[in-house]
This record gives C-alpha cells, structure tokens and sequence, in this order.
C-alpha cells in the first residue's frame, strides 16, 4: 500500500459529499468597497406564488400550536384551570348588572333581562377588546422565537385570535344557563344571522390586531395606548345599553366607524326578538370591516419587513 | 431554481441603526428641525453590518463561518434563515431552515418539553404526525427521558440547550444553521452534537456552523467563510480559511505585544531550526532570547508555544537566578512537537511563592515547516496541534 494509494481514498469519501470548492479571496473587494449599495440592487421583496402557497399551507398547523401553546402556558399553575374562562365575564356581568339595578337606572331591553342582555353583548365585545390587548402582544411576546425561526409572522396574531376564540365559546356556555333561567329560547332561524355578524367581528377584529401588533414592535407606546381606548371604547360600543342610546350620527355611518355597535345590536335584534339586523348599518359595518383588514394587512406586511431590525 | 439544499446570497447588504438610547418625540423633532434649518443631524445613524456579501453553497456543502465578535456572522445567519430582510441584494434557499441561532431558541418555559417539541417542530413547518415520529428519537439524543414532561423552566441550561438543539437537528432540515450552542453543554454532548451534525450532513442536508471553536469547524466543516468587518474577507477550503483567520488573530496578537512588561524584559528572541533555518516540525529546534532583569531574582522562567491565544500547547519551565542586567537564556528542544503552521510564543516569569515578575505574554512568532498531521477520523476534534512521530507495521 502507498501512501497515494490512501490519499486517493480520502479524498473520495470527502468527495462525494460534495464538490470541492475553489479559494475565493477577496482582497480587491476589501477596501474599493463603495460605502453604501448601488441603488440597482436594493432588495424588494417579491411575491413569490409559489412560496406563500407553501407557507399557507402549513399555517393552520402553526396556529393551532400557537394557541394551544397559549392556552397551556396560561393555566399552567392555575387550580381552576379553564374554568375562569366562564367565571371571568359571569362574574363582570353579574357586576354590572347588580349595578344597574341599585342605580335604578333604565335601560330599554325590550322585556329581555338586564343580565342576559348585557352578557350577548359582553361576549363580541369581550373577544374584540381581548384580542386587541393580547393580541397586539402576540409579536413583542414572541421576539425570541421570530428572531432565530423563520415562520410567517401572521401565525401569531392569527394564534393569538385563536385562543380568544376558544375562549369566547367557552364563556358563552353559560348563556344556556341564563335563556334557561329565563324559560326563554332563542328565536330560530333568525339567530343564524349570528354567523354573517360574528363573520364582521372576527373580520375585524384580525385586521386590527394583525396591525397593532407590528406596530408594538416599532413603539411600545402603543401598548399603553390600547387598555385606554378599549376602556372608551367601552362606553362607545351598546353593551351595558341598546344601540338607541348612542345617536351621535346615524346608525349607518357609526356602525361603519364601529362595527361592533352593529354587530353586538344585530344579534339582540336576532336572537332576542327574532327580526332581521338592521340593514344599513349591517351592510357598513361589514364592508368596513373588510376594508379595515384590507388596509391592516397591507401595513402589516410593509411593518413586518424591519421587525427583526428593532426587535 | 435553485437545487434544494441550496443558499445563494447575491451583494447582500444590510445597516442597522448605530443610535438606539433613546427614541423619544423630542429627540425625533430636534433631528427635524435640524434638517429643516439645512443642518446635518448629529451623527450618521446608519452602521454597515454586513457589505456586499456575495456566495453560494450547495446542497450537502459543510460551511464553518468565523470572525471576530461584530463582524456580522449572526447577522448573516439570521438574513438566510429570512427572519431579517437585506437592504441590498438578493437571498434564495431552497429547503427546510432549521435554525439554531442561539441556545434554546423557541424553547417555551411555562410548556413542558413534549410540548415544547410539538410547537417548535410545526413552527419549522412540519406535520404532528412527523413529529410525533420523530419523539422519541428528540427525548433520547437529548438525555430528557425522566424530565419530558416537566416545565422547561424547572430545566437546567444544559437541558434546555439539549433540547433546543435535538429539536433543530432531528426534524430533518434541509439547511441546518447552527450558532455557537457547542458554547454550552458537557464535552461528551458536544460530541454528539458533532457526531449528529456528522449524521445531517451524510443525509444531503447543508450546513452552516458558526463557532469560536475553531478545533469544531475545522472538524466539521469543508468550506470556510471568514468575515472581517461585515465583508467576506476569504472564502474557501476550511484549512485555508482558518490558516488566514488564525494568521490574522496572531498579527493582532503581535501588534498588542511589541514591548514585554514586567521586571524581566525578552529581547532579541530567534527561533532556530537546524543549521538556523526555519524550524521544522519534529526537527531540532533552539529558541533564544536575551533576558534584561533589574534584580538578581530567584525565579522560573515560562516558554511556550500556542495558536495564538494564551492557552499553550506545550510549556518548558526553567528554573534559575536571574543576574541583574542582561543574561542570554537558550531552550533547546531535540525535537519539535509542533507541526507545519504558525503559533505564537509566549513567556512568562515567576518568583518564589507565585509573584509575578513577568505576566505570560506573546512575545514572537514561531513558524514552522515540514511535516503536517494527520488527519482526524470524521467530526473528530483535535484538541491542540501537536507532532507525534511514528511508524505503522502490518504483520
């Protein structure tokens, strides 16, 4: 045996794993450099078709991990555990609605009972306020993951939104108890408007919190801003009182401003009294909200590019 | 398209902003009214971190990246695995990225470790069913058996970064990026890092490592790709690469060590090989320098050779006293146990009872010719450069 012959060998099992390269130095680049790049090359992110279609399809999965994450992580050394899912609006509606009644005031709710008409309310406004505060944390919660692992920055807003969901179903159990209580059924097949409205809600809801969450990156002020205005928004949305009550403008052009009026009013109109919502501020709401997560997304997409930057 | 496995960076360039204290209101309208009066902002507040990076890798391909802290190699990382975007330039992978850009990235505390391996296994876009596969695989290599179901907050950082890496390395990426985790960990799970990098690559998956370790890269990787300052400063066979790197720590070495400190000054330090020639590896070697000492000390005098950081590879003590003035001291080695490639010598005095007369410092270069060592079986690190002579029979 020769040592060529040993040589020869080595260098075929290094071989194949892959070609050998070729020495690149580069002293002529270093210091002929330009001090900033050609203008020709500044880098554009082009819409790849085929690369969102591949993301898009592994996306479901990621969120639904997301959100399990969430909820797990949540009552991870909570003794009730999911169950303040249910107590934690029962109790604020129970609140409210003993309020009400010392105060003596009146409110218009059609025969329905107070608490149960606050509690159809509550539950949109609930997922709405809860998706915008937590929601818009869903990126600054996740900047140590969204610096090292590449995933498409939607999953965890849209995780975010998910978990807010499970708990709106959780939490409106107990409006079973509350029709029951009442020996009252919810009117059929009027309630099915409920899906079209929940549909705006949700739609709206995404964009805003898809944007306000990109934008907590950039300015933390944001995060302070929002308990603030959800907090007026409150008092600006019919929860605690009927839709009449708020007649600043007109129905239609304040439920294009705030779809959740016309959401929340359509479903008491709904499920309570078996009518249809109403149409004009029916039909703003939803196209606002569609021109809401429209307009969102847009500038999530442009925010998201420097994220990694400033995270 | 790009065959998968592939990373192509075409004149990347990316900036950050240099000025992050602070970034109130007031200052952001100050800088306005500033350009609106025609005055220049105070400073410039861009910084170039990485500069018209330009290479491309191919499937199966074995890259170690190194450079000095700052120099952008994370940076670059983070720009192929497309969490950052570039200012400049264009990047294109193919393939599953596997990440593992820092220790326990994506590893959830308040989840426990099954949980942990089903989030982070659908983030890199992989179906629970092939997670699930993969299970029990993950919880061996990372030694979690007993705690795969405790919070990872109750984990030790050893067993996070455990975790962290099976995880990355076991759901099969296409592209496996791996930043400086071997930091951490015992030496015997460094090992198997190594050995599983090994196992990746011997699947097709393309690698990038980026390590201090040099022993590490030189062990796994092919290629090398040295970035100096945020540009591309050499790229080619990984021995190459780590001779330019190495040569480059030494010269700053050496320019930090022009004059010795201390009450025993080396001057006029020769390094010989037989008939005064450069030394050789395994050859006779003389080393001889003038000692200039300002007392008659009692003390040992330290030589040693190293890579060019402090750590020695070998070290000749050499006790005596010291006359004051200037005395020629010569170490004789029969036998030099280095071989061919360049080291940095160090010296160092000491008086009785551990004073120090004179700190270990570089004090010259010693480069070396002749023989090379063997190499070492596949992703296996050699701990230090050094010479053994020997010959092999077969009966």
């Amino acid at each position: 045996m020769t040592d060529s012959h040993i040589a020869d060998t080595g260098a075929a099992d290094s071989g194949d794993v892959a070609e050998p390269v070729s020495i690149r130095i580069r002293p002529e680049a270093l210091g002929e450099l330009p001090d900033s790049p050609p203008a020709a090359l500044r880098f554009r992110r082009g819409l790849e078709l085929r690369r969102a279609l591949r993301e898009l399809r592994g996306t479901p999965e990621i969120v639904r991990s997301l959100a399990e994450r969430e909820l797990r992580s949540r009552y991870a050394q909570a003794i009730l555990g999911f169950t303040w899912n249910v107590l934690q609006p029962l109790i604020t509606v129970f609140v409210f609605a003993a309020v009400v009644d010392r105060l003596d005031a009146k409110i218009a709710t059609g025969g329905v009972p107070y608490a149960l008409f606050v509690y159809l309310g509550q539950l949109p406004w609930t997922f709405f306020s809860s998706s915008i505060t937590n929601g818009s944390n869903a990126l600054v919660a996740n900047t140590a993951l969204l610096n090292k692992v590449y995933a498409p920055r939607e999953v965890f807003a849209l995780g975010s939104l998910l978990t807010r969901v499970v708990d709106t179903l959780c939490a409106a159990a107990p409006l079973a108890l509350f029709f029951i209580a009442d020996s009252r059924a919810p009117r059929f097949p009027e309630s099915l408007w409920a899906i079209p409205l929940l549909a705006i809600l949700v739609l709206f809801t995404t964009g805003l919190t898809m944007l306000l969450s990109v934008l907590v990156v950039y300015a933390r002020d944001v995060r302070h801003a929002i308990p603030v205005i959800v907090q007026l928004l409150y008092f600006l949305t019919p929860v605690l009182y009927g839709f009449d009550r708020l007649h600043f403008l007109t129905p239609t052009i304040y439920s294009a401003l705030n779809p959740v009026a016309a959401v929340i009013d359509g479903l008491r109109r709904s499920v309570f009294f078996g009518e249809a919502p109403l149409t004009g501020p029916t039909v703003a709401a939803a196209i606002s909200s569609v021109i809401v997560l429209v307009l969102c997304y847009m500038g999530f997409k442009h925010f998201e590019q420097g994220i990694a930057d400033v995270a | 398209m790009l065959p998968e496995g592939s990373i192509r960076v075409e004149h990347a360039w990316k900036r950050f902003r240099t000025y992050r204290g602070r970034r109130l209101l007031r200052d952001r309208v100050e800088n306005r009214v500033a350009k609106l009066r025609g005055k220049v902002p105070r400073h410039n507040p861009w910084r170039w971190v990485l500069r018209d990076i330009d290479f491309e890798i191919t499937p199966g391909e074995a890259v170690g990246l190194v450079g000095v802290n700052g120099s952008g190699k994370s940076t670059l990382l983070k720009i192929i695995s497309q969490v950052m975007f570039p200012h400049s330039g264009r990047i294109e992978t193919n393939g599953r990225v596997g990440a593992l850009l820092e220790v326990s990235s994506g590893i959830h505390n308040d989840l426990t470790g099954r949980e942990n391996i089903a989030v982070y296994g659908s983030l890199l876009g992989i179906s629970r069913r092939d997670v699930a596969l993969r299970f029990d695989d993950i919880v061996a290599f990372a030694e979690l058996e007993r705690a795969i179901d405790q919070q990872v907050k109750f984990y030790s950082s050893g067993m996070k970064m455990r975790l962290g890496f099976s995880i990355a390395a076991f759901l099969e990426p296409r592209i496996l990026l791996v930043d400086e985790v071997l930091a951490v960990g015992d030496s015997a799970f460094q090992q198997k890092c190594l050995d599983r990098m090994r196992d990746v690559l011997t699947s097709g998956a393309t690698l990038i490592l980026v390590s201090h370790d040099l022993a590490s890269i030189g062990a796994v990787a092919q290629r090398g790709l040295w970035l100096s300052d945020g540009r591309l400063a050499a790229d080619g066979p990984i021995d190459y690469v780590l001779g330019e790197y190495r040569h480059k720590i030494e010269a700053i070495t050496e320019a930090r060590s022009l004059e010795t400190v201390g009450r025993i000054q080396v001057r006029d330090l020769r390094v010989e090989g037989p008939d005064g020639r450069i030394p050789a590896a395994n050859e006779p070697c003389r080393i001889s320098f003038t000692a200039v000492s300002d007392f008659d000390h009692r003390c040992s005098l330290f030589i040693g050779a190293s890579q060019g950081t402090s750590t020695p590879i070998w070290v000749k003590r050499f006790v005596t006293v010291l006359p004051t003035g200037e005395s020629r001291v010569t170490l004789a080695l029969p036998r030099l146990p280095l071989p061919f490639g360049n080291y940095t010598l160090y010296f160092g005095a000491f008086g009785r009872g551990r004073a120090e007369l004179s700190p270990w410092q570089p004090v010259g270069q010693l480069s070396v010719t002749g023989l090379k060592m063997d190499p070492t079986p596949p992703a296996i690190v050699r701990l230090a450069p050094y010479y053994v002579d020997g010959t092999w029979t077969l009966e």
